[in-house]
């Protein structure tokens, strides 16, 4: 019983601070990143904002941004292009949005960190979080030993408790494997720690919105990120980043 | 406190409203003395007309519940005078909240427990870009990446971008070996316990999953399903004959008796045929109803334990196995149902010695009933099984549950009415077609349900 009530508190509190995180994004504004490459063309030896310096980032900048400019599509204040994340917001609140279930949101996970490994997440070391554990939580299902020959036909409550515990552990794997050089994935910040400028954070951002979502973010969703992570750096701070980013709704739903 | 859990589990038992298989009929018989509606236009309604699943009741249903409450006993309700008595107190109501009432949604066929406010909004504007991350992610297993949503938005042609990709998807591993053995799955019924290598081995149905995937890919026909003579082995080649098992017959701390595909191949008909199939559905039963049941149910759309797809024969059900299936209230289902049945009655379901000597699980025996040359499916008498398939993929009912099968695969709901406009066309154009489920995916992508906000 206590351990009932212990997890419902935890799920409370989570979807506390997520309704919180939401709210502050909401509200907050702030500059527009442009400066992320095409995660699809990355260069494996991708290395150039390593050494921190903001002149590499001002020219990725340029770079990226004569390529947002040749989509001449709908356009913010800043120049950044919004029709992506326009259609992306119609159709997460429409009736018709389609549960991406969980054999191409693991194959998302990994396409997004570049995670070689067939599983992107295991229970207790053992146990694969997608194929087995929180496999009908995301959508799927197992008909040879549980006999579950229909996948459930709407998300759980609980479905975005799996999702987040995916995501992060996902997020966290792809951590460790930029920590120990060459990074493919957060190479726009200092994974070790130590101070961002604002064009490093606006380049991961943007880097991971393409990584996730395959579309640019908006000025609106650039700065409430900054914003929520201002007080935060090295793999607390890309934690956090990848976690807030792969985990909404836009990668669960198409 | 078990005392209190049990008055309570008690309390639910007895006033819980019971469905009943005479209660479709009966519930248009209710009208005799008033114009039909629309929705008895085949004399009997569906069981959705007042559940939802199982016993659960629609708000349609809770209203019969109610106002039967009000004025009967609840084995009173189930006679017709009462019942009419019932439906017409509900008439003027509005169930479902939808803005029309009971008696116009039955005037018109819709149903008055299924709001229409609540049905799926009918998407508007085709969205390319939508429609080709749906295409990824549910015909490759994995959404676009940023290079390609950018590749389409470059396309010359989005259109025919957007259906080069989708055909490599259909081409994928993925489609194959996984997206299609998940839509298998309810139709075959696995357990690792009784398959290949398991504790009980009747059958290897991987047999049954290969054959599936491979009707419905590359551009094959679908109707194969229910046709096919041979089978496909584990290096993915079609094989003609008989397929010996591949694990010798043992007893002992495992048990095995299947494996393979014994069946003469003249006998074989698709999915329904395979040993998997004919053991794990039929078992030991001298008349194999839940066999028949399970391919109406998987390649027809029709759940006979929901009432669908019932049609009355004649003289049936003669209860030829002495179930005590001949009794009104079990007759509703089973005048349908046995004369289903009949044509599976020849092929052997687990068979004991012979089949552990013989691998005579799934096999056919001649004479091994009388009944054989009985069946009827979709009200046409057939002389034997093959005649039987043949009547099934002809019927709309085949094409309308293949469409529908794809259709809710694709976007995780069923067809509504809404989708009507769209939807017909799909399983219509099939014959054209050559009846490929590869073609029947290219048009579903195309339209706005797919591809519409």
């Amino acid at each position: 019983m206590r351990l009932v009530a212990s997890f419902l508190t935890l799920v409370f509190i989570m979807f506390g601070l997520v309704s919180c995180f939401a709210q502050q994004a909401e509200h907050n504004r702030g500059p527009t990143a442009k400066n992320a490459e095409d995660p699809q063309d990355e260069d494996e030896d991708g290395d150039e904002d390593e050494d921190g310096e903001d002149d590499e980032d001002d020219k990725s900048s340029s770079k990226s941004k004569d390529k947002l400019d040749s989509k001449n599509q709908n356009t913010d204040a800043f120049g950044t292009d919004i029709s992506d994340a326009q259609s992306a917001k119609a159709r997460l609140t429409s009736q018709n949005a389609v549960w991406r279930r969980s054999y191409a949101f693991q194959q998302g996970i990994r396409q997004a960190l570049t995670i070689q490994d067939a599983s992107v997440c295991q229970e207790v070391g053992k146990f694969d979080c997608v194929g087995l554990v929180h496999l009908t939580l995301l959508g799927g299902n197992e008909p040879f030993d549980r006999a579950q020959y229909e996948r459930p036909g709407n998300p759980s409550i609980l479905t975005p408790l799996s999702v987040e515990r995916v995501v992060l552990s996902a997020c966290q794997k792809r951590i460790d494997l930029d920590l120990k050089g060459n990074p493919q994935v957060f190479e726009h910040i200092n994974l070790k720690g130590g101070s961002n400028s604002a064009q490093k954070i606006e380049s991961q951002v943007t880097e991971l919105y393409r990584r996730f979502h395959s579309r640019n973010p908006t000025k609106d969703e650039v700065s409430a990120i900054k914003d929520a992570t201002s007080s935060l750096e090295g793999q607390a701070l890309a934690r956090v980043l990848c976690l807030a980013i792969g985990s909404t709704a836009e990668f669960v739903f198409d | 406190m078990k005392l209190a859990w049990m008055f309570l589990i008690g309390i639910f038992v007895s006033t819980g409203a019971q469905a009943k298989p005479e209660a479709p009929a009966l519930f248009c018989d209710a009208f005799e003395n008033s114009a039909q509606p629309k929705v008895c236009n085949s004399g009997k309604v569906d069981c959705t007309m007042c559940h939802t699943s199982g016993s659960s009741l629609n708000p349609y249903g809770n209203d019969v519940k109610y106002q039967a409450s009000k004025l009967l006993d609840e084995a009173e309700l189930f006679e017709k005078e009462n019942l009419a008595k019932v439906l017409d107190a509900l008439q003027p109501l509005d169930s479902d909240e939808d803005g029309v009432n009971n008696a116009d949604e039955l005037s018109a066929g819709t149903a008055p427990g299924v709001s229409q406010k609540t049905e799926q909004t009918a998407a508007k504007e085709y969205d390319m870009d939508l429609a080709y991350r749906r295409v990824m992610s549910v015909y490759c297993g994995r959404p676009p990446t940023y290079s390609e949503v950018e590749g389409l938005s470059k396309a010359s042609n989005k259109k025919s971008h957007l259906h080069g990709e989708l055909d490599k998807c259909l081409a994928s591993d993925y489609w194959k070996n996984e997206a299609l053995h998940r839509l298998a799955d309810v139709r075959i019924q696995p357990l690792s316990t009784t398959g290949f290598g398991g504790n009980v081995v009747l059958a290897d149905y991987r047999f049954d999953y290969r054959l599936f995937s491979y009707i419905l890919s590359d551009d094959r026909d679908a109707r194969e399903l229910l046709t096919a003579k041979y089978h496909i082995n584990e290096q993915g080649q079609k094989v003609e004959g008989r397929i010996a098992r591949t694990e010798a017959p043992q007893v002992g701390q495992r048990i095995v008796i299947g494996g393979g595909q014994p069946l003469d191949p003249a006998r074989r008909h698709g999915m329904m045929t395979t040993q998997w199939f004919l053991t794990n559905f039929t078992m030991f039963a001298e008349l194999p109803r839940n066999t028949s049941a399970q391919v109406y149910r998987a390649y027809l759309g029709m759940d006979i334990a929901k009432g669908e797809g019932l049609k009355d024969v004649p003289g049936e059900p003669r209860d030829v196995d002495n179930k005590n299936v001949a009794q009104k209230e079990c007759a509703v289902c089973h005048s349908t149902l046995d004369a289903l049945s009949y044509s599976f009655a020849n092929y052997n379901g687990i068979e004991t010695v012979t089949a552990f000597l013989f691998n005579a699980s799934g096999t056919y025996v001649n004479n091994k009933t009388a009944w054989e040359g009985d069946g009827v499916i979709l009200g046409k008498k057939v002389p034997d099984l093959g005649a039987w398939a043949q009547e099934a993929i002809k019927s709309d009912e085949f094409k309308r549950n293949l469409a529908t099968m794809f259709f809710e695969q694709a976007l995780g709901r069923m067809p509504s009415t809404k989708d009507a406009k769209e939807f017909d066309p799909l399983w219509k154009s099939l014959p054209e077609d050559g009846f490929s489920a590869n073609k029947l995916i290219h048009r579903l992508v195309d339209t706005t349900a797919f591809g519409g906000i």
